[in-house]
């Protein structure tokens, strides 16, 4: 990756927890919390945890391990789409 | 559905807007102004949470933005609110310029909950701020001397000039009350003559400083611009502190210090 590309990059990053209304509205609850496992190098961590990036069309959670993709989201006017397809699992807290 | 809400405590079903009313202004910094407001469904948060904003002008454009909440959960009915202005803020100069007291404005949350701490998680404690950072780790602060934690807590803070430094009295206040906090500034453009503090950007020489008496258990909170969360982060891991006890809330680029 260009160097001066990827010092760019870092500069925008936020943490997951920059996510947490929307996770929390697509998941009906506070998601931040929730274990998720990077299907890529198997680190398992909070979402809050992940790096987040916003400055796209859509959102990227990133494994702050090895940078894999873990989800992707993009929000439309009707509805968002969820590619979760970089996580093994993701550990949804149950409601009490 | 209200009673769903008190019900459900700290995590709402759904995020709820309600009306908030501005009750007081605080002028912090040339910057920065802190918003105590009413809100009628108040809920706990917890330390390090935030509450989104919503503005919504006459023809029905809305913008909305996210501010760390910088009262701790003991001061019940009413949150308050830490906003710097940002010269290109849409939400921040409305607030800082128009927003007076009596005035409503939206809210939903608390929202969040990885980047918080309570008392009954424990430490020692590091918190790590740069700029309007400080404001989530202020609840921290604020939290851990009102529950009356006994746990060491050790502030590293990061301002441009000492008229810069947010919550500068009260946290003189807090670090002489001798209840365990120990507050360390480093002002990174401007020093006052006879400054006994650090006048540089944050470097390991400086976290190794402020970290190693707190021992290898330590909890750490980061709060700032993207770049200085990751300069302290990866610092704290290079002294052999796990990820695992670290948590960061990073702004992004903007107000870099």
């Amino acid at each position: 990756m260009d160097s001066m590309l990827f010092e760019e990059t870092i500069s925008l990053m936020l943490d997951g927890n920059a996510l947490a209304v929307l996770l929390h509205e697509l998941f009906d609850i506070e998601m931040t919390i929730a274990p998720v496992e990077c299907d890529s190098c198997g680190r398992v961590g909070e979402l809050g945890s992940l790096w987040a990036f916003a400055e796209s069309p859509g959102y990227v959670l990133r494994c702050p391990a090895c940078q894999n993709i873990v989800m992707r989201m993009t929000v439309t006017p009707n509805q968002t789409y969820l590619d979760a397809r970089g996580a093994a699992y993701l550990r949804i807290p149950k409601r009490c | 559905m209200e009673t769903e809400l008190i019900k459900d405590e700290t995590i709402p079903r759904i995020l709820e807007w309600q009306i908030a009313t501005v009750i007081k202004v605080r002028l912090e910094t040339q910057s920065v102004k802190t918003f105590i407001l009413a809100l009628p469904n108040w809920m706990p948060h917890q330390a390090g949470q935030h509450y989104d904003v919503r503005l919504t002008t006459p023809d029905g454009y809305q913008a909305q933005r996210s501010y760390s909440i910088a009262s701790n959960p003991e001061q019940k009915g009413e949150i308050e609110l830490t906003v710097e202005r940002l010269e290109e803020g849409e939400v921040s100069t409305y607030l800082h310029d128009i927003l007076i007291m009596g005035d409503q404005v939206e809210l939903r949350g608390p929202i969040g909950g990885y980047f918080v701490w309570e008392a009954c998680m424990g430490g020692p404690l590091l918190l790590v701020a740069g700029g309007s950072g400080i404001v989530p780790l202020m609840a921290m602060i604020r939290h851990w001397r009102a529950a009356g934690s006994n746990v060491p807590v050790r502030l590293l803070y990061s301002s441009r000039s000492q008229e810069d430094i947010i919550y500068r009295d009260e946290l003189e206040r807090l670090r002489k009350d001798g209840e365990g906090l120990e507050v360390f500034h480093t002002l990174t453009r401007t020093q006052p003559i006879n400054w006994n503090g650090y006048g540089r950007r944050i470097d390991m020489q400086m976290l190794d400083q402020v970290a190693r008496p707190l021992g290898s258990n330590l909890k750490a909170y980061i709060c700032g611009p993207t770049a200085l969360v990751e300069g302290v982060a990866n610092g704290l891991v290079a002294l052999g502190i796990h990820a695992e006890q670290i948590r960061t809330e990073r702004f992004g680029p903007t107000g870099t210090t």
